[in-house]
């Protein structure tokens, strides 16, 4: 009787065991808490968390709702990924530029760009034939009132089979009628374990 | 075969226990009482990230700011995840507004401030929702 309890028990912690370890796959939320959370790479929701961040700390500044052209443009400079990692800088900028945009206070100049090189060549060329089609051509055009620029850095550092990788993203908004930075900000996402896991 | 019972049951009552506190402002309220009501679905969550103090102001010319004073009665560290949602005037989930879950640490007997500002002006109401980080199947 007893070996036939334990059969059941091992068999169906066995059972459960094995069914808990082939995870079938699943759609789960990216700004959720199910999200795997990696020891050596940034993943998706450090850059919302970022992100997030930033764009709080450029909110409660205020240098938007202050800027005399209303709304104000900002323009989209060097972005710089520093880190062993190599991902597309626009998964930390896109997410800032949706929640800038929502503020209502700023646009995004997409036919302006670092280098010359606009983000949209189609409306740069729209713009610029609509602007010779009404004689506006000869005329100063509204330039950026402000650009914007960052860094994304890495620290590593590791004890034993502990690893701890801290990712620093570093963000600067210039005014360009001064070409002084009117703000800046930081913040850094650590992350320490033996290995990758789901959740935080 | 009882204790069998007891082990399963446990397990499931252990599962069942992270669900969320959530905590909403209450408007028109009266002097002297708390701008707010914490929905508790999870005490022990609670125990831990008990919100003592609500204020309100506007930044950037019309959004709106929130900060919270959560309270810690555990006598160790523990950790907390946080998250706002924001809503319209007419109660609408405000588009494009969900916000990613954070995680916080929050040291014994420790208060800490929690910050969350409206994506948009119309993001007039919010709501906080917190759940439980510190469990073992997560680690």
């Amino acid at each position: 009787m007893i070996t036939i309890r334990n059969t059941i028990v091992l068999t169906s912690v066995a059972t459960f065991a094995l069914c808990a370890a082939c995870t079938p796959a699943r759609r789960i939320d990216s700004r959720g808490n199910e999200v795997i959370t990696s020891t050596n790479k940034v993943d998706v929701q450090d850059f919302n968390l970022a992100a997030d961040k930033l764009v709080q700390s450029m909110t409660v500044s205020g240098v938007f709702a202050k800027s005399p052209n209303q709304p104000a443009i900002l323009g989209i400079s060097r972005i710089t990924n520093d880190t062993s990692d190599q991902f597309d800088t626009d998964e930390l900028i896109k997410k800032i530029r949706i929640a800038l945009l929502q503020t209502g206070k700023v646009q995004i100049s997409t036919t302006e760009g670092l280098g010359g090189k606009p983000e949209d060549p189609m409306a740069k060329g729209t713009k610029d034939m609509r602007e010779f089609q009404s004689g506006k051509s000869n005329e100063m055009p509204r330039m950026t009132d402000f650009t914007l620029t960052a860094k994304i850095l890495e620290n590593s550092v590791s004890a034993g089979d502990t690893k701890q990788t801290s990712f620093i993203f570093q963000m600067s908004l210039t005014d360009t009628n001064t070409g002084n930075a009117v703000w800046e900000g930081e913040e850094t996402v650590t992350k320490q374990g033996q290995k990758n896991a789901i959740g935080f | 075969m009882p204790r069998l019972f007891q082990i399963v049951s446990l397990t499931f009552a252990l599962a069942a226990c992270n669900t969320m506190n959530t905590v909403v402002p209450i408007s028109n309220a009266a002097p002297g009482t708390p701008g707010f009501k914490q929905v508790i679905t999870n005490s022990w969550l609670n125990s831990k990230s008990n919100v003592t103090d609500v204020k309100e102001d506007v930044v950037n010319g019309d959004q709106k700011r929130v900060q919270l004073s959560v309270y810690s009665d555990q006598a160790t560290p523990q950790s907390i995840s946080y998250r706002f949602e924001w809503f319209d005037g007419n109660g609408m989930r405000v588009t494009g507004a969900a916000q990613a879950w954070q995680t916080q640490r929050i040291m014994p007997r420790e208060t800490i401030i929690i910050t969350g500002i409206g994506p948009t002006p119309t993001a007039t109401q919010w709501q906080l929702q917190l759940l439980d980080t510190n469990l073992p199947w997560t680690q």
